[in-house]
């Protein structure tokens, strides 16, 4: 029965992730943002690289395309953390979602079919990212690093976590305007916590009031959850592991990510079960 | 098929069902009946697992939910009162869309023969979104007998389908429980119900006033008897005699015509037609006229405000 239902389980999943991605690449906004991540990185190519080696004849690095692909993983993230933050709610909010639990639909099916189609529209980019990377390469002459490689298939665990961490909120929110707002609320919380904590880090010891020495002391503790909690943080984590070159952090990097999906994927299916499938 | 034993939902304190026990029969039309807010469609959700209920059991082919959700899910179609579209589909789309997550045999097949029997065949390729509500509510109906179900669930099913789709409707529901489909229907439409349904339960409040077969219920609710009778020729003697006799409880005269209320314990027709008779009097023809569903509701549902009412002055 167990096995029947895993294999029932399954085909929901595939049966509802097709139509989802279906319906995400007849519309227009993924190729927007795919070919705003090719033309964000084409200029960070074109100011620290052809325009460096023009200027100074010469350029040492050893990921040449990693800052590109960087930005490419980072601006596609932010994207797929956005559609799916709204992904639960809009449909909760259009009533669709109660007809899809009239039949065999559960909790469980629905979150991973949501889950599978984020990251299937990552995969398309990724194979666009890929095409370009390599055609770019050969035109302004530089070779596809180990690095570049190995951040490939890093991205698609870290960008796991984003996607996790956009179900997961959309999850607990019910109406598409809340979750939006929800989303943009926390990722500027956390992006301010980082800014304010580096900020602060670069200010002498001696020179500030015990006031800010505090702030500064909390912010640190709070950063360094920030870093756990934000699914940003293993994207960085990782993508730095990726530049030094360190498979031991490469492979923490990894699992971290992992863990971190699975651990927000079964808080997403808890809240979606509170919450329920009726229109409120 | 759908059994429920002291099914029980509350919100914040508040009743929405309470202790309900309602039994639907295999191969049965079974109409739900009730006001707005009486708790149908709260009865309907905890049926489906869409909302769990604070206590009581539920027992759907005979298994409980829970622990055979696909295999229970798999043989229910669902039509509900609102209707929630993926508007940018087709037709076509949705129902292959759904005959996926059914796991439905033979996909192409069983979704032009669901399109035909809605009569939507030649609307199939067009948006949802341009879909009149009628037929919004067809492609409902379709997408609920896809997977050729053995229970369907169906909450205000003709609310938007003008007279020629309740006819159309009412001739699935019809066809469809020849098949040996079992029906749950929920529904304001008391003279559809009346016309489709077997058995019917009411419910007032969150709580089953009565459930029994229509006809016993009306008979069950009838205080009296209401004969009609048309003579040849007004007569007021007749009337004057009649009215004199035990068990004549009121007596109408319109013209030609004799409006007479009996008690319901026998049959009076005899009697009334002996004293007719007697009198000279020719019987064009007599009718007695029954008790709609719709009578019946306002009578259960007043019957029980009243007793409500007066359990609170108890009170």
């Amino acid at each position: 029965m167990r096995l029947q239902n895993f294999v029932y389980r399954l085909t929901v999943i595939k049966a509802m992730a097709k139509r989802d991605l279906a319906a995400t690449l007849y519309g227009v906004g993924i190729y927007i943002v795919t070919f705003g991540c090719l033309a964000v990185s084409a200029f960070a190519i074109k100011t620290y690289f052809i325009d460096t080696v023009k200027e100074k004849a010469m350029l040492i690095t050893a990921n040449p395309l990693g800052s590109p692909l960087f930005l490419c993983v980072f601006v596609s993230s932010i994207y797929l953390a956005l559609i799916a933050s709204i992904s639960i709610s809009r449909e909760r909010d259009r009533g669709t979602m109660e007809v899809l639990f009239y039949g065999p639909v559960d909790s469980i099916a629905y979150i991973s079919a949501k889950f599978l189609e984020h990251l299937l529209c990552y995969l398309a980019m990724l194979v666009i990212f890929v095409i370009y990377f390599v055609v770019g390469a050969r035109l302004i002459n530089v070779g596809v690093t180990y690095g570049f490689l190995a951040g490939l298939p890093l991205s698609l665990f870290l960008v796991c976590a984003v996607i996790s961490f956009g179900i997961f909120l959309s999850a607990v929110t019910t109406k598409v305007r809340t979750s939006i707002l929800v989303f943009l609320v926390i990722m500027l919380g956390l992006l301010a916590i980082q800014i304010v904590n580096s900020l602060l880090g670069g200010l002498d010891p001696e020179k500030v009031t015990t006031t800010i020495l505090y702030v500064k002391s909390g912010l640190g503790y709070l950063n360094r959850v920030v870093e756990w909690v934000s699914p940003f943080s293993y994207l960085n984590r990782g993508l730095d592991a990726v530049a030094m070159g360190s498979l031991v952090n490469y492979l923490m990097s990894l699992i971290g990510s992992i863990i971190y999906s699975v651990v927000l994927l079964t808080a997403a299916v808890l809240a979606f079960d509170r919450k329920g499938v009726r229109r409120l | 098929m759908i059994h429920t034993e002291n099914l029980t939902k509350l919100y914040d304190g508040l009743v929405a069902v309470k202790d309900l026990n309602i039994n639907v029969e295999s191969g049965e039309i079974y109409g739900f009946l009730g006001p707005n807010g009486a708790g149908k469609t709260t009865t309907i959700m905890m049926l489906l697992g869409i909302v769990k209920p604070t206590r009581g059991k539920i027992g759907l082919f005979g298994k409980e939910l829970k622990e055979n959700y696909f295999e229970i899910k798999k043989k229910i179609g669902v039509v509900s009162e609102f209707i929630y579209l993926y508007e940018e589909m087709t037709g076509y789309e949705y129902l292959s869309f759904f005959a996926d997550i059914y796991q439905v045999k033979d996909k192409k097949k069983r979704v032009d023969e669901v399109l035909e029997l809605v009569n939507l065949t030649n609307r199939k390729h067009e948006r949802l979104a341009g879909y009149s509500r009628g037929m919004q509510q067809k492609i409902s109906i379709a997408r609920a007998l896809l997977p050729d179900p053995d229970l369907l669930i169906f909450d205000e099913p003709v609310a938007s389908l003008d007279p020629y789709g309740i006819l159309e409707v009412r001739d699935i529901i019809r066809r469809e429980n020849a098949r040996g489909k079992t029906f749950f229907i929920s529904s304001h439409h008391l003279s559809e119900v009346e016309r489709t349904c077997h058995r019917v339960g009411i419910i007032n409040r969150g709580e089953l006033l009565v459930e029994d077969e229509m006809e016993v219920l009306k008979k069950r609710l009838m205080k009296e008897a209401e004969l009609e009778v048309e003579l040849k020729e007004a007569d007021h003697e007749i009337v004057k005699v009649l009215s004199r006799r035990k068990f004549v409880k009121e007596i109408t005269p319109e013209e030609r015509t004799l409006r007479i209320k009996t008690p319901v314990d026998h049959d009076y027709r005899s009697e009334i037609s002996e004293v007719i008779t007697k009198r000279g009097g020719i019987i064009l023809s007599m009718k007695t006229k029954e008790m709609s569903l719709e009578d019946a509701f306002v009578t259960i549902t007043e019957q029980n405000v009243s007793l409500l009412t007066k359990e609170g002055e108890k009170k």
